[in-house]
């Protein structure tokens, strides 16, 4: 156990919603990861899924809705550390499909897989050390898409979380 | 450090979740607009589309629209969807002028005016009863004027009706030529889909593989048709009369192959020559129809309807399967149907008509 000696390990997990870019419109997502922490470094699992459906008369006279969805794995390092504050570095790498559905069935759907890559930075507030509220800042990149009438670059921008973030950690001598 | 191993482990593997494809591919051969998009009337199409949802135009069961090689049209009713496979019932037999032409290409034939009966050895004793039957040639199939007495326009569900009697039997290239002459080669119109059943035979013979076999390498496949049916009478001859089953989408392609003059994302499939010649009026059916090699084209008479609407030329499947191709309006129509029994004034053609003015 030499690996953990001296160093301080836990478990995370992280809820919340993200604005990042959809259709020309910031589309609201919600955010699950939950991981492990060891020392100043975490790895995890990251969810992401478009909350609503854009609509767009895809194939005359239909109108299709959009679905997204995305998962993966989440590193990164902790860049700073106090009672009330830290800072991390996150990156998540997904693999994910978006997909143009025909409402009300489900018969006529046509779907890409899609890789999404997204580094971030997140800053925890909260006089709790197990609870703290997450705000993030990153850029989502998407790619691999190949759908009618949408484009990699209508999902990758700018991303903004608000969230909760729940870490238990115990230091191991 | 184990459980931390078999964590990290079972993190990726849950990602894995959303490597799997469930869900298909879109159609990769046209890019999609809406009507309004390229200049039409999107409030139009929406009223024939509610006409079509509320049955006016009698189990219609598809409709696709090509213009401007754009998909501006396609939608599916009574169940069906992009992926139904129907059979085109007699609207199969145009893959029996589009197969001849290709045999044309390929070398297997030199002439539509050679007589058929060089190309049909094993069935020299339907040949023997009538001299004249010996004149028969492939390009007086491929217009319905062999002369050869049937009887196919009353219902199908006549036990008068040859095409289906012809179903009835073993061979059914056998039946056809079997039937006696009732005028001389050439001289009269009579609807004849069986004919495409000797036509099935006789690309069997000159090529040596089954008609679809070889439909299938030299127009399928090309065209990137993966799913198709086709059945045969009992000695293996395929059914190019009735047997074809394609979803909608390609059996559009066919149409819009006769609309690009053969060619197919820029690789040719079929010789410009063959689909000039074989859509062009061959003879004056009614005062709005003429006939080619089984495509049929509206006359002069029709462009009351639209103008220029007789360069359209199109294969009237006896269910309401319907293909149109409108090269003045650079569209091709594609209409499925189970609406048997109206003939070639079939719901289908109506909703065509209803159409073309919009596009």
């Amino acid at each position: 156990m030499l690996f953990l000696k001296d160093k301080e390990v836990g478990a995370y997990a992280f809820v919340g919603t993200e604005y990042a870019p959809v259709l020309a419109h910031w589309g609201l997502h919600g955010n699950l990861a939950f991981g492990i922490t060891y020392g100043g470094y975490l790895v995890g699992f990251s969810y992401q899924e478009l909350l609503y459906s854009p609509t767009d008369l895809l194939i005359f006279p239909n109108t299709f809705s959009l679905k997204m969805k995305s998962a993966g794995v989440q590193i990164g390092f902790r860049l700073h550390d106090s009672n009330w504050v830290n800072a991390i570095l996150n990156s998540n790498y997904r693999w994910g499909e978006i997909i143009w559905q025909k409402p009300p069935s489900d018969g006529d759907q046509f779907s890409s897989h899609v890789q999404v890559l997204e580094p971030e930075i997140a800053i925890n507030i909260g006089p709790l050390k197990w609870i703290k509220l997450t705000g993030k800042i990153g850029y989502r990149t998407v790619f691999g898409l190949n759908l009618p009438k949408v484009q990699p670059n209508d999902f990758s921008g700018l991303s903004s979380t608000l969230g909760l973030r729940i870490c238990l950690n115990y230091a191991r001598n | 450090m184990r459980g931390i191993k078999v964590y990290v482990l079972s993190l990726l593997l849950s990602s894995c979740y959303f490597t799997e494809d469930p869900k298909p591919q879109d159609q990769q051969d046209w890019p999609y607009a809406t009507p309004e998009e390229i200049g039409l009337n999107n409030d139009y199409l929406f009223n024939i589309n509610n006409n079509l949802l509320d049955q006016y135009y009698q189990n219609v069961n598809s409709l696709v629209i090509i213009k401007e090689d754009q998909l501006i049209f396609e939608n599916y009713y009574l169940g069906q969807s992009r992926d139904s496979i129907n059979n085109l019932n007699t609207a199969t037999n145009i893959l029996a002028s589009i197969a001849i032409g290709m045999a044309i290409d390929d070398g297997y034939l030199i002439s539509i005016e050679t007589p058929i009966f060089h190309f049909l050895p094993e069935y020299e004793a339907a040949f023997s009863t009538d001299s004249l039957k010996k004149t028969i040639t492939v390009s007086q199939l491929l217009s319905h004027r062999s002369g050869l007495s049937w009887n196919e326009v009353v219902s199908q569900l006549s036990d008068q009706n040859d095409l289906i009697k012809m179903l009835k039997e073993d061979d059914w290239t056998k039946y056809v030529l079997d039937k006696r002459l009732e005028s001389i080669p050439d001289s009269r119109y009579n609807l004849n889909n069986g004919g495409a059943m000797i036509i099935s035979k006789i690309i069997q013979n000159i090529t040596g593989e089954p008609f679809a076999n070889y439909v299938n390498r030299r127009l399928f496949e090309p065209l990137d048709i993966k799913k198709w049916t086709w059945d045969s009478d009992l000695t293996g001859t395929t059914n190019a009369t009735t047997g074809l089953s394609l979803n909608q989408l390609d059996f559009t392609k066919i149409g819009y192959l006769f609309l690009k003059k053969g060619f197919w994302k820029g690789e040719s499939v079929l010789s410009e020559d063959w689909i000039i010649e074989s859509t062009a009026p061959k003879h004056q059916l009614s005062n709005l129809y003429d006939i080619g090699y089984l495509w049929y084209q509206f006359s002069n008479n029709a462009n009351f309807i639209d103008p220029l609407n007789n360069q359209t030329y199109y294969v009237p499947g006896g269910t309401g399967y319907h293909l149109y191709v409108n090269p003045n309006k650079n569209a091709v129509v594609c209409i499925g149907a189970d609406n048997y029994n109206f003939g070639i004034y079939s719901p289908s053609m109506i909703l065509y008509l209803n159409l073309v003015k919009s596009i």
